[in-house]
């Protein structure tokens, strides 16, 4: 007779999931649709007023002047501080900008120099300001000064420039 | 019968024995279940209920400044549950012509359980509850000290304004 020694072994089995594995952590979000954001442009045009005549430039004397209007254009999203200066400009010659349309009598404010300086307008104080889309009437006065010679021709450029001003 | 055939014949039936007959040795085995309670998950959701804009203007121009408010549902549930809330800055599509121009900051009225960083504009969950939290996220478009023209007539796209609630650990 074969006599075999019986052993019970029990064994606890515990299976874990993941074990040995990658752990995470829980996040969630939420969207909302905030729209679109656009922003806007700056932009100026000028353009003289339908009176205006270029022979009125001509055979000025030595202290004569004439004013011619024109209109500025605020074409952009943002009101705009207006500046004026002018270039190639020449001994003999005044030039003046203002805004808000040309007086019977000669310009008072300060002439134009090579650097651009604030924009006066007949009220109120400079520089002056044009409210987006809208538009301001301007003059310019060219006035022969004593320094002018005879049968002299001249050309220059004034440029009008506008800063946005802070909402 | 001589002793070599009964020591053959005593050898034969040992080994037929041994071998099991004509079958295959085996060993024992059991086994039983041991019941244990079942576990549990929380959750750690949130929910947007829609927002609105106070101050847009149509076109913006720098200087411009809105706020964009919305309430956000937060449910955290879970013995240990933490958890941050933040505005997902992976979301503001501030891009091109506007990179660098626009500023966008996120702040949350704190709801009792919850706790507010200005600093880091995180709000912290540190017990389990349901949360209805306000929100609000402030864009500016900044008024510089110099001219720069690149950012008109460009476009912010905020249709995917997220805000990210995140788990931390509790720590245990």
């Amino acid at each position: 007779m074969v006599l075999a020694a019986l052993g019970a072994v029990v064994i606890f089995t515990v299976w874990l999931s993941g074990v040995g594995g990658s752990y995470a952590l829980w996040q969630d979000s939420a969207t909302v649709d905030a729209g679109t954001i656009t922003t806007g442009t700056a932009g100026l045009a000028v353009a003289w007023a339908p009176a205006h005549a270029d022979p009125a430039w001509s055979n000025l004397l030595p202290g004569e002047s004439v004013r011619q209007g024109f209109t500025l254009t605020n074409t952009g999203s943002a009101a705009l501080e207006m500046t004026s200066t002018a270039s190639a400009l020449v001994p003999g010659f005044d030039i003046r900008v203002i805004v808000d349309g040309c007086p019977n009598a000669p310009l008072t404010v300060a002439p134009l120099a090579g650097e651009a300086h604030p924009l006066a307008g007949a009220t109120g104080p400079a520089p002056a300001v044009v409210a987006a889309g809208t538009a301001r009437a301007g003059c310019l006065e060219l006035r022969a000064t004593a320094a002018a010679t005879p049968d002299q021709h001249v050309a220059f450029i004034v440029q009008l420039g506008g800063k946005q001003v802070h909402p | 019968m001589n002793k070599f055939v009964k020591g053959s014949i005593a050898a034969a039936a040992a080994t037929v024995l041994l071998l099991g007959g004509a079958g295959s040795l085996a060993y024992w085995n059991s086994s039983t279940g041991l019941s244990v309670a079942s576990i549990s998950t929380g959750k750690l959701t949130i929910v947007d209920s829609g927002g609105s804009w106070t101050g847009a203007p149509a076109v913006w121009v720098p200087g411009d400044e809105a706020v964009y408010t919305t309430t956000l549902t937060i449910d955290a549930a879970g013995t240990n549950i933490e958890g941050t809330l933040e505005l997902d800055d992976t979301s503001l599509a501030i891009t091109g012509a506007t990179a660098g121009q626009f500023d966008v900051s996120f702040a949350a009225a704190a709801p009792t359980g919850t706790t507010w960083e200005a600093t880091g504009e995180v709000l912290t969950i540190t017990t389990a509850g349901q949360y209805q939290v306000p929100v609000t996220v402030t864009v500016s478009f900044p008024y510089g000290a110099s001219a720069d023209n690149t950012s008109q007539n460009a476009t912010v796209n905020l249709s995917n304004l997220s805000f990210l609630l995140t788990q931390t650990d509790p720590g245990l």
